[in-house]
């Protein structure tokens, strides 16, 4: 007999999940750009533990700001939408894929601002509010002219940038993307997460594996560039965490596959051949953009 | 052509649930609600019998009286107090046997009765386009029993008109059983070689699999939808009485079912009588801060005031539920009512696909709670 004939709202479940997901990369995050600087004199011990104080905020005020916008804006008394909020979660992605000296006074508005943006016109578009969030941060910190993806213990010393200290994580980049190994402990909390589209990073990691052989056989790149261009390019971090965000994505299978093909294909090509690596959240950008259109494809019935 | 997918298996195999049965054969009152339009053929202070003819819907869907006693008409409704005599009209033409009736005998007595099956006349549909008989004896919902029951009781009869009726309009005729009503399954097995014109077939119980339409697109692709007259149990066991005794038939069953399947109850009742009445004076179960489901709990039609519901042909399964603050949110397009849905709809567009059959299946699934059964198609 299966019991619990009405189900119950598993949303907040579901965002739960989620940001426990993040939390083995947050950590890491700390230990990265926090620990090490503060371990080895280059930074006091308070401003080391911004990156644990800092996402704690972001989600916080993340829920100050649903409050805000169901109780004053939409007058609706009821909490359910605020606690059921997806918002934090996206909101501590965004955290990590800011620079780790980024500038708070310009990551916390941008961030509110996104939100606000996203509640007012993604009705009609599926935004992916992290792709977006990245795409502006670095184009405004480039016209600002303080873009550095360094962090206070890597501007100091020379860090070594062999497999396994990429694969661990142990390299320059944005605070919460480059360990390889804590986004697959992500991605296995995630697993655990039925509503979780693990058909995305499945279908975009084969065909970008497929794309990269091709590339291997057909260009003077080696395995090793391959795998170290995978590696520091944040692409493994965009399709476990950025790409499938369930908002931002078809729900029709068909176009789910496509949707995930696409940006397998075209991120391989991104991170090989271009070195380009913002071209990732560019693409996951103008796929999610895309995604009523992947919608239109009917899955052909079993 | 579109195929189906497999959705979910509800176990609700009778031999694991403990059924009670009930009978409420005589009521105190029923209640007949009426629409603009109606024609009703009696008034206030009339002295009604068993079986005469109450109202009729502008559709030609009749409405008969079901016990005898005074009429009392009043805004949007007639009440019939039973005076406990039990009398009834008698119809001239009760038969002995209905096995050689002629076929337009048959087209007559449905249209003289408005017998119907999900707002269809039967009659119009057996005179216009009738290329195949199904009868879909199964019930399609979750935890539902009265086809079941229905059939238990009727077994004989039910295979007899059905095979009158493919004699008679020169049409094939199926049987469709699900393959966990051993009781049924066994019953027919054993009589079928009696019946040639009846092709049994045993289908899969996965819901909404055995949905007319679902069993339509994976059983009969030859022929298009409006081309098979579909009856349940219920509606050939009304062809048998109007045929047999001229009649129609004046009870039908209703399942109540508590919370999660805690209590079972099948109850055969006077059609109009108060369901409300029969869940707490006769099933006794208390509804005070309970949830009323209608039919389908999945559909999530919530019932606000059970003393308003009375026994009808729209009214089959009836869900005590503990309540519970059912609040959705904002959809997060995890994409499960897509996958889960048998007709490959988007149940998240903003009008429903008219190929929707709405089981509910979409509803169930969604962890958002989202009722998406609730649109126009």
């Amino acid at each position: 007999m299966k019991k619990g004939l009405l189900k119950e709202n598993k949303v907040l479940k579901i965002n739960l999940l989620y940001i426990l997901s993040i939390l083995p990369l947050i950590i890491y995050s700390y230990y990265k750009n926090g620990f090490l600087a503060f371990h080895n004199g280059f930074m006091s011990f308070f401003p080391s533990l911004q990156y644990l104080i800092i996402p704690i905020i972001i989600i916080a005020l993340s829920y100050v700001f649903e409050t805000y916008y169901y109780l004053v804006i939409k007058k609706d008394e009821d909490m359910h939408n605020v606690i059921n909020s997806v918002v934090p979660y996206t909101n501590a992605l965004c955290y990590l894929v800011c620079g780790p000296l980024d500038r708070l006074y310009i990551t916390i508005p941008l961030i509110i601002i996104l939100d606000i943006i996203i509640k007012f016109i993604d009705t009609k578009f599926s935004i992916n509010q992290i792709a977006l969030f990245k795409c502006l941060l670095f184009v405004l910190l480039n016209l600002l002219g303080m873009y550095n993806n360094s962090n206070m213990y890597e501007l100091n010393v020379t860090v070594n940038s062999n497999l396994t200290s990429y694969f661990i994580g142990n390299v320059v980049g944005e605070i919460g993307t480059t360990s390889i190994l804590f986004s697959l402990i992500g991605l296995a909390i995630l697993l655990f997460n039925k509503y979780y589209k693990k058909e995305i990073p499945i279908v975009t990691i084969l065909s970008y594996a497929i794309v990269c052989v091709i590339i291997y056989f057909f260009t003077d790149l080696n395995f090793k560039q391959i795998l170290i261009n995978t590696m520091a390019s944040g692409f493994v971090f965009a399709t476990i965490f950025v790409a499938p965000l369930s908002v931002a994505t078809p729900v029709v299978k068909t176009g789910t596959i496509i949707y995930s093909l696409l940006f397998g294909i075209l991120s391989a090509i991104i991170v090989n051949a271009t070195n380009f690596y913002l071209g990732i959240y560019i693409l996951i950008l103008i796929l999610s953009l895309l995604t009523p259109l992947f919608n239109k494809f009917k899955l052909a019935i079993a | 052509m579109v195929l189906l997918k497999l959705t979910y298996e509800f176990d609700n195999d009778e031999k694991k649930l403990d059924i009670e049965k009930f009978e409420c054969l005589d009521p105190e009152n029923i209640t007949i609600y009426t629409r603009e339009g109606d024609t009703i053929y009696v008034a206030t202070g009339d002295y009604v019998y068993i079986n005469q003819l109450i109202k009729e819907s502008t559709s030609g869907i009749k409405t008969y009286a079901t016990i005898s006693g005074k009429v009392k008409v009043e805004e949007g409704q007639i009440k019939v107090i039973n005076d406990k005599t039990n009398s009834t009209l008698v119809s001239e033409e009760a038969l002995d046997k209905i096995d050689d009736i002629r076929k337009d005998i048959i087209i007559k007595s449905c249209e003289n009765l408005g017998i119907e099956y999900e707002n269809k006349l039967i009659a119009s549909h057996l005179k216009e386009n009738n290329k195949l008989i199904v009868v879909n004896a199964m019930d399609i919902e979750p935890y539902q029993f009265n086809n079941n029951y229905q059939f238990q009781d009727n077994i004989t009869a039910l295979l007899t008109t059905l095979e009158l009726l493919s004699n008679k309009f020169n049409v094939n005729a199926y049987l469709l059983l699900n393959k966990y009503d051993d009781n049924n399954i066994d019953a027919v097995k054993k009589v079928i070689d009696k019946y040639p014109n009846i092709i049994f077939k045993i289908i899969e119980d996965v819901y909404p699999y055995t949905t007319n339409q679902c069993v339509a697109r994976k059983y009969f692709k030859d022929y298009t939808y409006n081309d098979i007259l579909f009856l349940d149990t219920f509606a050939l066991y009304k062809i048998y009485v109007a045929l047999k005794e001229g009649l129609p038939v004046s009870e039908r069953y209703l399942t109540v079912i508590l919370n999660d399947a805690e209590r079972v109850a099948v109850v055969n009742a006077k059609y109009g009588a108060n369901i409300g009445t029969i869940i707490k004076d006769i099933i006794k179960i208390d509804t005070k801060d309970k949830d009323i489901y209608l039919n389908n709990f999945m559909r999530k039609v919530k019932c606000a005031n059970i003393d308003s519901l009375i026994i009808t042909d729209n009214i089959k399964t009836i869900f005590i539920m503990n309540h519970e603050e059912q609040k959705s949110s904002k959809c997060i397009k995890c994409g499960k009512c897509v996958e889960i849905c048998p007709v490959k709809i988007n149940p998240l567009a903003d009008k429903l696909d008219p190929s929707c059959i709405r089981c509910g299946l979409c509803n169930y699934v969604c962890p958002a709670n989202i009722n998406l059964n609730n649109k126009e198609k």
